[in-house]
């Protein structure tokens, strides 16, 4: 159920971290952003969002601390440790390195 | 990089798990901000608040829902839900005591016997001595094949073993020895070990203090220290009251002052489990203190031989070291002075080495088998209370269906339910594996009364269980898997009823619901193990019962038996029969004794001597038919044992050691060596010397009521002092309830020789019950554990059909309404229970068939496939569940179809 199925497992965290990495933000504005900065392609459902945040607070990747928001209501706000910045820097380069390797195997196919 | 990320999880870990309500609450407020806010765009795009509202909790894939994904998410959230579901398991099974009583009473019996059994097997079996590499310690036998080992040796045989050895790095030997010391102005009993030389460095244990002798020290006249000894914690503590200053001090062992030169550690015994010596002396003492024959007899089989492989010698390199020292050795160890087929069949066998990990114990021989015979019955029996918890669980949960489909609709999924359920089985198990521990402490203390008994009145056995780490982990498995075996499936299949039905339950009654597979083949399980058990029960209590019907040929009443060691009195041979005939004499005046006799071997202590004896001019009779038990008695013996004299006279005071050489014949070797004749006038020869025959007497049990009669010899004890220095036991016959018959004949005794060790005073009737304690115990434990699983498999039964009436209300009811009679609906309900019943006592008939077949060496008078105790055993069960079914079947009977009608 709470299993993302239109992304590969694993993928969602790299993603999550990226958002942050740029500014802290609370759940509903990660997932507006991810819509915005993805065009749309990469959905991420409300109920996966929270246990995927909660999970990467659990492993010391991202925190969260409670602040006003612009319209001046209470949210919980996540930003990246540098445990998670760290992690980031190395999911990046292998997402690199894996999607570089699938596009030439798939480039590979239209000779 | 894991401590930093440690700095991070742990504060959050334990927020989670101390600050509970603080999180959830903010878990709350963070999820409902989100749906507010997409609420909010829902309506600015110009839906309605409520269908906003709607359409964010769809997004949200259910508010609960995601909720518990998050608690999933940070991982704690199985602590915080073990915690949760023990107290609601609590608040269940609290809330119905009878069937929380049922099951931790009948979970605690099975695992309590359990526990208990494992204790001794581990004890005895499993558990290695304390030595560095255990592994590598082997103990040597003597046999012509590998099942039936004999493991008595003689000193030549150790001797030329050590000669021919390049397979051990050491070899050592011991032998029990009972010390007489001197405490105060009395003389008591210390028990102690003759040990080799490599004793102590092949165990490879340091000593607590001071040190241990080595083969330096095994001479007989010593080493540097002389005569040396080394003492155990105990005798430490109670005799130099743990000071450093008993290293170098004397004890008086046997007349012989020994120098303590080392303490044992606190808890080790030795290389013998089961027992607890106080003194170890250095073996090359043995003539002055024991028998002094046997270092150099080549037939004097008084020695246990262990030794330590070197290392990396593997398996195949002992067996094949072993089949090439083997006829050297025994060549070397030849009793030559044996007759020549004799010798011819001590040379056809060889030395096996056998596991010798966990130390040496003759109680492995005879208990091994017992025991795991009694380890199969109580898990057996713990089956059976797995199989009726199961039973009952069913029942439950189908009670409980509305309930878990209630939660399963509120959105908790399947495993988390199945979580739940499991949790109260392994809860109840828990329970009852704590409540059966302390079961399990007085099973123990039971079975060892029963063990130790087996040494006889001069019991050097010491059992003590310790439960260790084995018996910990034992009992936690045992009791945490019987709680899944009887949960998982009641679990499993209470939550696998689709919701809806569930939720409509009323409407099943209607429908003929049957059982589910799982539960149709719990019953037969339950009634075939039943039949197993009991019948398995049937077979040890008809051993024992033929036993105790067994007439030992004597009897026992009101004789008691005192051992009195003579062995260290300046009186040899001749002088100690007259001491020996003052102290009778004193005896038969003494009040409270009626008459008073003396004698070698006591019967059925196990003891025993035989030799071949020579018939003149019978050169016709085979070895085994002039094979003698023989027995050394005095004069009124046989009043004593009231053993019924056939012909000729009894032994008289004036058989002595300088008067003719008579003897007494029972009856089998009577009839055996002087058929058709009266042997009264008549010769025989034992031991070169020529007897003549005095008298005939009944034939008893001599070593064990289990054996056959054996052909009986009785020699004046008067007459045969040469051989070695036999203790004599004195046997009197008192009035019934004479008390302080022990005080008056000790002091009587004392007033003769003084410094004689009298031993303690043990009723023959007492002896006659350890010698079969392995029939009282096979048969008391079997018939204890057959009667719960006849009592646990008529709960199950009863609760089974109860519940299946209960369940069955409406169809019953309409079958009354149209018609049927009472005797119809009885017959209904008995009928199923009839059919579980048959199938099962179908399958148990034939376990016992293959059961008996393992039993069969430990049975006495019935045969293992006796059909008449199979017939009992499914009468017995038959009748039982019969009982338990009436109940139910009665109470369906008497439904009132108008109103079980509108119960729908």
């Amino acid at each position: 159920m709470s299993k993302p199925s239109d992304l590969v497992q694993g993928t969602l965290d790299l993603l999550l971290l990226k958002i942050l990495a740029l500014e802290p933000l609370h759940g509903w504005a990660i997932s507006l952003r991810l819509k915005l900065v993805s065009g749309e392609v990469l959905q991420v459902s409300d109920g996966s969002l929270y246990p995927a945040l909660h999970k990467l607070e659990q492993q010391g990747w991202i925190k969260s601390e409670w602040k006003a928001t612009e319209n001046n209501r209470r949210a919980k706000f996540y930003s990246l440790t540098r445990l998670g910045r760290r992690q980031l820097e190395s999911e990046a380069a292998n997402w690199s390195r894996l999607s570089a390797a699938i596009s030439r195997v798939v480039a590979l196919e239209e000779f | 990089m894991r401590l930093e990320q440690w700095l991070y999880t742990i504060p959050i870990k334990l927020r989670s798990l101390f600050r509970r309500r603080r999180v959830e609450d903010e878990l709350a407020e963070e999820l409902r901000f989100h749906l507010e806010q997409r609420a909010e765009r829902g309506i600015a795009a110009g839906i309605t608040p409520e269908e906003a509202h709607l359409e964010a909790l769809r997004a949200m894939q259910g508010l609960e829902q995601s909720k518990e994904a998050c608690r999933d998410a940070r991982g704690l959230n199985l602590l915080e839900n073990l915690a949760r579901d023990l107290r609601y398991a609590v608040r269940m099974l609290r809330k119905s005591p009878a069937f929380t009583a049922v099951a931790v009473l009948s979970l605690a019996l099975g695992i309590g016997a359990n526990t208990a059994i494992f204790s001794l097997i581990n004890t005895l079996l499993l558990r290695p001595l304390p030595v560095p590499h255990p592994e590598q310690l082997r103990a040597l036998f003597l046999s012509t094949t590998r099942e039936r080992p004999q493991y008595s040796l003689t000193y030549p045989l150790f001797e030329a073993l050590r000669n021919h050895n390049d397979i051990f790095s050491a070899l050592f030997t011991w032998s029990d020895h009972q010390f007489q010391m001197r405490s105060g102005t009395d003389m008591v009993h210390v028990n102690g070990v003759l040990a080799s030389g490599d004793y102590f460095p092949a165990l490879g244990l340091p000593p607590q203090l001071g040190r241990f002798f080595t083969r330096v020290d095994d001479h007989l006249s010593g080493g540097k220290d002389g005569p040396v000894a080394v003492i155990s914690d105990r005798f430490w503590s109670e005799h130099f009251q743990r000071s450093p200053q008993a290293i170098g001090s004397g004890v008086l062992l046997d007349r012989i002052r020994f120098t303590v030169i080392g303490v044992m550690p606190t808890d080790f015994f030795g290389a013998e489990v089961g027992t607890r010596p106080d003194i170890w002396v250095p073996l090359s003492f043995a003539p002055k203190v024991d028998n002094a024959a046997c270092m150099t007899s080549r037939s004097c089989w008084w020695l246990v031989v262990m030794g330590r492989l070197k290392p990396g010698i593997n398996n195949q390199q002992l067996e094949a070291g072993m089949k090439v020292i083997s006829p050297r050795v025994l060549h070397d160890a030849l009793p030559t002075d044996w007759a020549l087929h004799d010798q011819k069949d001590f040379l056809q066998q060889r030395l096996f080495a056998a596991d010798g990990a966990n130390g040496w114990t003759f109680l492995r021989v005879q208990f091994a088998h017992p025991l795991t015979i009694l380890m199969t019955l109580v898990g057996l029996v713990l089956l059976i209370a797995c199989a009726n918890l199961a039973n009952l669980l069913l029942a439950r949960a189908s009670a409980r269906n509305r309930e878990i489909a209630v939660r399963l609709s509120l959105g908790a999924g399947r495993p988390r339910v199945v979580r739940q359920l499991l949790t109260e089985s392994v809860l109840l198990s828990l329970v009852g594996g704590a409540i059966g521990t302390l079961f399990a402490f007085w099973l123990i203390r039971l079975l060892v009364g029963f063990i130790t008994s087996q040494g006889g009145p001069m019991s050097y056995i010491q059992l003590e269980i310790q439960p260790d780490w084995r018996v910990v982990l034992f009992t936690a498995v045992v009791a945490g898997g019987a709680g899944l075996l009887f949960g998982l499936a009641p679990a499993l299949r209470a939550t696998r009823a689709g919701i809806a039905a569930a939720l409509k339950e009323s409407a099943q009654n209607l429908r003929r619901d049957r059982r589910s597979l799982f539960a149709q083949t719990l019953l037969p399980l339950q009634a075939a193990l039943s039949v197993l058990l009991i019948a398995a029960a049937g077979l040890f209590a008809g051993s024992l019962f033929r036993l105790l019907n067994t007439n030992p040929g004597f009897n026992a009443r009101d004789v008691q038996l005192i051992s009195v060691d003579t062995d260290k009195r300046p009186e040899k041979g001749a002088a100690l029969s007259v001491l020996y005939s003052r102290i009778l004499e004193r005896a038969n005046a003494l009040p409270g004794i009626r008459k008073a006799s003396i004698l070698w071997s006591t019967p059925l202590s196990g003891m025993g001597w035989n030799d071949v004896l020579v018939v003149p001019g019978r050169n016709d009779l085979s070895d085994e038919q002039r094979l003698t038990w023989i027995n050394l008695i005095g004069p009124r013996f046989f009043d004593v044992m009231e053993i019924p004299l056939l012909a000729g006279r009894q032994f008289q005071a004036s058989d002595t050691a300088s008067s003719e050489k008579v003897g007494i014949l029972g009856e089998l070797a009577a009839r055996r060596l002087f058929p058709g004749k009266n042997p009264v006038g008549e010769h025989v020869n034992f031991e070169k010397t020529s007897i003549r025959i005095v008298g005939v007497a009944g034939n008893i049990k001599y070593r064990s009521l289990r054996d056959p009669d054996y052909a009986e010899l009785y020699i004046p004890y008067t007459q045969k002092q040469d051989n070695g220095t036999p203790s004599f036991t004195f046997a009197l016959k008192t009035a019934p309830g004479a008390p302080g018959v022990y005080s008056t004949f000790r002091s009587a005794l004392h007033e003769i020789a003084p410094d004689v060790p009298v031993g303690s005073m043990q009723s023959m009737q007492k002896q006659l019950d350890d010698s079969i304690g392995r029939e009282r115990l096979m048969s008391s434990l079997s018939l204890f554990f057959g009667a719960l699983a006849l009592l646990l498999t008529s709960v199950g039964l009863y609760g089974a059909l109860a519940y299946d009436v209960t369940r069955r209300t409406g169809e019953i009811g309409i079958r009354m309404a149209l018609g049927a009679s009472t005797g119809n609906v009885v017959r209904l309900i008995l009928q199923e229970t009839a059919l579980f019943v048959a199938a099962g006592m179908g399958i148990g008939v034939l376990a016992v068939l293959a059961f008996s077949r393992l039993v069969a060496n430990l049975l006495y008078g019935i045969e293992p496939n006796d059909p008449r105790n199979i017939v009992v055993a499914v009468l017995l069960l038959l009748a039982v569940a019969v009982t338990a079914a009436l109940l139910p079947a009665l109470r369906a009977s008497r439904l009132d179809p108008t109103v079980s009608l509108r119960q729908e």
